[in-house]
């Protein structure tokens, strides 16, 4: 059934929904915001379920329900009963529950609320009688004052008669009005008595009356009490069920899951089991087939070891051999050792000796030590002298030097100019060559080259000598160096290129040369040639004359020419 | 000393287990003694040497009154001594020393038998030592018995005594030939009149000294006097009245204070009053079947606008129309009484109606007892208008007043009106039988409206968070706002 409500408790969460303790339905609410309740017919059962809920929740008891969406945003109860006609019941049973316990206090309370009136009627009673009395007492004590004040007149008059009998009778007459006055005192205090009494017996009956009141107030207690109870076990009694019927529900429910899934679970198993079976065959093929394979590594392996061990038994044979030689060995080098300590002791003992020999030895080197040590101071004397003596020599040797020096550089510097001079000649002839050979042979015009030497200066010779005089060698390398540079230059006046012109020239002019060479040899044969025609024709002109005279000779030679 | 304790337990449980068992007792004596189990006897075992422990902890046990040795005790141990130790103890020692609840239980049931711990906040030592205390203090005669008697037990009960309920006290004795009587009851002023120093017991040396008292019943008078009825048994004199009433201004930790049934008057009532006012802490006040009059009611008129009163009981007095004019003009200005109890007062209608135009003002009385006040169709009228105007009243009580047929017309008219009031009493009102079932009906329906109206308020604040999309906060909002409705319900009910 759907309950739309108001309000509930977070309890527990779970299952479909949230569970919640529901506060308050409200179907009933013009105020509940979307949730329409879910049946208008007034007859039909959610109705009267609602009313009833209702019902309950008016009595405070909390319903368990679960709380959903509805579609249009509003929150739903689902109220989590299923058994309806047990809830029904006890909705009824916890509505009459209230009201028996509100009749019950009701009862109880009536008989207070009853002391209460009576005794606010009694007070007004009481305040009335009162009021009565002391009314009544105000009459008689005028009453009895007006009286009194009679009785003194009276003694006035009876004091001024002086007779007897008149005396006598105003006597009797005051005694007659003091017994009247006693008689009414003594007749209001009677009353007054009376009223006392039955005041008291009214004080009694009241007494008693509130002794009953109290025994029924404690019946009426003891039996709302017992009332109380016994519907308080009925409701238990219900709820038990209730929950009994719940729990029967659930228990049902659940074997019924339980048996299922307790099949299922058969099933697994037993499937479980035919698989595990046929792997276990598989397994135990599979183990024979190892245990197979392990006995023969197993033998093998065996027999391995086997011999292994033997192998080792012999080794240990001969370990134990070597053993045995070792130790005799050991013992034969002990004897030895003890023979070498034998002879080491004497050894010490000469060597003992030998150190005091050697001890005077010491001394007596010692002392050739001293000797020698002022013969060398002796010695380092002489040699100081020596050595005086050798640097004068010394000195007198660079004043030597120096002179060379400057007799070198001037030597020197006339040599340079010499050669200077001769090379300077030289270039100018190879210049000169140079020149002639462009314009003879080559028929190009000739271009000085630079010649920056020829008018180097004259102080280098002068820098030269100085610096020789200062005997710096390393600068004078350098000069040495600036000197081939000249020398160089000046060999390579003509470059390399002119050098290969010209030796191109020459071989030109070599086979020019060759070739005049073969027309000079040929004008001479050509020469001679015609010397020879000459002859021939001189002969042949003899022949032709001859001829005349004999027979022709051979003319070879006119055929040649 | 408990370690040792332990030590020898050790050791000797050893020598138990060597040592064959011996019986201490021959078997002829006693055929039971020689048993391997007694059922009763949970302590039983056959034979066995006492273990030393056991005897230190009986020789302790013993010796509890000259050397109490308990805190320093292991805690196992600590329990057996308490268990065996005798509730005859003197209570110097016992007092601050034990706590546990089980001693102080059989303390308890040695003395009164069973008794119910649930009025003493389940504390046994509680109940013992307040019980002590009011027997002392109701047993006490002034002039006879020495005040060192109650002064001595202070230091030991301060700090339990949170409750007395003084049910008699005793007046002096007059006669000294009849001291040895000491009941007090017996002895009758008839002889010469010497003038005892006090009248009753005097408050003022003890309240200062308890400092956790809360709640404080007194009655001046003498339980189950029978025959010997006199009236001086039952006389709450001005110096009693002054001196309690100083007692009661020193004692500031006091919230509930009640004297019943015993005479307070007027002129009383003023000095009780005129010491209270201004109390730190006083929330309840009873007043109960005195004989207070008009100017008392004026007095306690005054003390409600001076104090932080909750709750004021003065029913079964003289309190008439002035007095409660009186009452019902601090009822106007008033912000803290609660509850208001007037029955079996004579209010007539001059009071009740002064009460219904101060509860058209008043804003926080929830419960008002107007029963048994002389009161007719005025003061129904009076109240209608308050059902119709007044939203605290919760609980409204008018038994016993002749309101007539028209008040009760009257009434209905207004309670139709009212949306609070949960419970309304007008029995023996002489209101017509179909008028009061519908009153019954007009009060469950206005219990219905009262929740519904919570209702409302909830479900527009819901709205508004429904509104704004938060609607996680619209559930939170729907459920906590539903706990305070279930709350209220359940107060109701």
């Amino acid at each position: 059934m759907w309950w739309c409500s108001g309000f509930g408790l977070c309890l527990f969460s779970g299952g479909s929904g949230v569970r919640v303790l529901l506060g308050v339905p409200c179907s009933g609410l013009a105020s509940c915001p979307g949730c329409a309740p879910v049946c208008h017919d007034p007859s039909s059962k959610e109705v009267g379920y609602a009313l009833l809920i209702y019902q309950l929740l008016c009595a405070c008891v909390p319903l368990v329900v679960q709380m959903q969406m509805c579609v249009n945003g509003g929150l739903r109860f689902v109220l989590c009963c299923e058994h309806d006609a047990h809830f029904v019941k006890l909705a009824v049973l916890l509505q009459r529950m209230t009201k028996l316990r509100k009749d019950g206090t009701e009862l109880v309370t009536n008989i207070q609320v009853a002391a209460d009136f009576r005794e606010t009627q009694r007070r007004a009673q009481q305040k009335e009688a009162t009021r009565h009395r002391l009314e009544k007492l105000e009459i008689q004590a005028n009453g009895s004052l007006e009286k009194f004040e009679e009785i003194s007149k009276g003694w006035d008059t009876a004091m001024q008669k002086n007779f007897t009998r008149e005396l006598q009778e105003a006597l009797d007459s005051q005694q007659q009005l003091c017994t009247l006055l006693l008689e009414d005192k003594d007749k209001l205090i009677n009353d007054l008595q009376q009223e006392l009494k039955t005041n008291y017996d009214q004080y009694k009956k009241d007494l008693k009356k509130q002794a009953q009141d109290v025994e029924l107030l404690v019946e009426k207690m003891d039996e709302q009490i017992k009332n109380l109870s016994k519907s308080y076990r009925k409701e238990l009694d219900l709820i038990e069920t209730v929950f009994d019927q719940d729990r029967n529900a659930l228990l049902s429910s659940n074997r019924k899951k339980w048996e299922q899934m307790a099949k299922e679970r058969y099933d697994k198993e037993l499937q479980y089991l035919l698989q595990r079976m046929k792997k276990v065959e598989e397994y135990e093929v599979l183990l024979q087939q190892l245990r197979i394979e392990d006995a023969e590594e197993y033998n093998k392996i065996k027999i391995k070891l086997d011999t292994d061990v033997q192998i080792l038994k012999q080794e240990l044979k001969q370990l134990k051999v070597t053993l045995q030689q070792n130790q005799e060995k050991l013992e034969y080098n002990f004897q030895v050792l003890k023979k070498r300590e034998e002879e080491n002791t004497i050894t010490k003992c000469q060597q003992k000796r030998k150190i005091n020999r050697l001890q005077d030895i010491k001394n007596n080197l010692k002392i050739r030590c001293e000797k020698q040590g002022k013969q060398s101071r002796e010695e380092y004397k002489a040699l100081g002298d020596d050595y005086k003596r050798i640097m004068q020599e010394y000195e007198d040797m660079q004043k030597k030097m120096r002179h060379f020096v400057t007799t070198d550089a001037r030597t020197f510097k006339d040599i340079w100019l010499m050669n200077e001079s001769e090379v300077k000649e030289l270039v100018e002839r190879a210049l000169q060559t140079d020149r002639l050979v462009h314009e003879q042979q080559l028929a190009m015009p000739w271009v000085q080259p630079p010649l920056p030497f020829l008018e180097g200066d004259p102080t280098r010779f002068h820098g030269y000598s100085q610096r020789a005089s200062r005997k710096k060698l390393l600068k004078s390398t350098r000069d040495d160096a600036e000197a081939a540079a000249y020398w160089e230059a000046m060999a390579n006046i003509i470059p390399e290129s002119k050098l290969q012109i010209w030796s191109a020239l020459e071989m030109a002019l070599e086979k020019y040369y060759i070739a005049l060479n073969d027309r000079s040899k040929l004008l001479v044969e050509t020469q001679s040639l015609q010397k020879q025609n000459m002859e021939l024709k001189i002969l042949l002109q003899q022949c032709i004359s001859s001829k005349v005279r004999g027979r022709p000779s051979p003319t070879v030679g006119v055929n040649a020419v | 000393m408990s370690e040792f304790a332990d030590r020898l337990e050790e050791s000797s449980e050893a020598q138990v287990e060597m040592c064959p068992p011996v019986a201490k007792l021959e078997p002829a004596v006693d055929p039971r003694r020689m048993r391997r189990i007694i059922a009763e006897d949970t302590q039983w075992s056959l034979a066995l040497v006492p273990l030393l422990r056991d005897l230190c902890l009986q020789s302790i046990v013993k010796n509890f009154e000259e050397k109490p040795i308990l805190n320093e005790l292991l805690p196992h141990h600590k329990t057996v001594v308490l268990e065996k130790l005798s509730p005859n103890l003197p209570l110097h020692i016992t007092a601050n020393l034990i706590t546990d609840e089980n001693y102080w239980k059989r303390c308890c049931i040695q003395r009164w038998g069973l008794s119910d711990v649930s009025t003493y906040g389940y504390s046994w030592k509680r109940m013992f030592f307040e019980r002590h205390l009011q027997k002392v203090i109701e047993l006490f005669i002034p002039d006879v018995t020495d005040p060192q008697s109650v002064l001595e037990l202070v230091p030991l009960c301060k700090n339990y005594v949170q409750k007395l309920d003084i049910t008699q006290l005793l007046p002096p004795v007059k006669d000294p030939q009849k001291l040895e009587e000491a009941d007090g009851s017996d002895s009758v002023s008839e002889v010469g009149f010497d003038g005892p120093s006090i009248d009753h017991f005097d408050f003022g040396i003890l309240l200062n000294k308890l400092t956790k008292l809360e709640e404080l019943h007194v009655v001046y008078g003498v339980k189950g006097c029978g025959m010997n009825f006199e009236w001086n048994l039952f006389e709450f004199t001005h110096r009693d009245c002054q001196a309690l009433a100083e007692a009661l201004k020193s004692c500031k930790s006091l919230k509930v204070f009640r004297i019943h049934q015993s005479k307070v008057s007027d002129e009383k009532c003023r000095t009780l009053v005129s010491k209270l006012l201004d109390h730190p802490s006083l929330r309840h006040l009873s007043f109960s079947h005195n004989m207070i009059g008009d100017r008392g009611a004026r007095a306690i008129g005054k003390l409600l606008n001076n104090s932080k009163l909750e709750k004021l009981n003065v029913c079964d007095n003289k309190i008439r129309g002035p007095g409660a004019r009186a009452i019902a003009h601090a009822l106007c200005s008033n912000t803290t009484l609660i509850s208001l109890n007037l029955r079996l007062n004579q209010l007539g209608d001059e009071g009740g109606q002064a009460i219904a135009e101060a509860l058209l003002y008043n804003e926080t009385l929830e419960s008002l007892h107007l029963g048994a006040n002389e009161m007719t169709e005025p003061t129904a009228t009076a109240l209608s208008q308050v059902l119709v105007q007044n939203k605290t009243l919760k609980n409204i009580n008018v038994s016993c007043n002749r309101l007539g047929v028209d008040g009760g017309k009257v009434f209905e008219e207004g309670m139709s009106h009212n949306r609070t009031l949960l419970e309304c009493d007008i029995r023996l009102t002489e209101l017509l039988e179909n008028a009061i079932s519908t009153h019954e009906a007009q009060v469950r329906r206005s219990r219905e409206i009262c929740i519904k109206v919570s209702w409302r308020k909830c479900l527009s604040q819901c709205n508004n968070y429904r509104e704004t999309g938060d609607l996680h906060q619209y559930c939170v909002m729907r459920v906590s706002t539903s706990l305070l409705s279930l709350n209220r319900t359940y107060t109701v009910v």
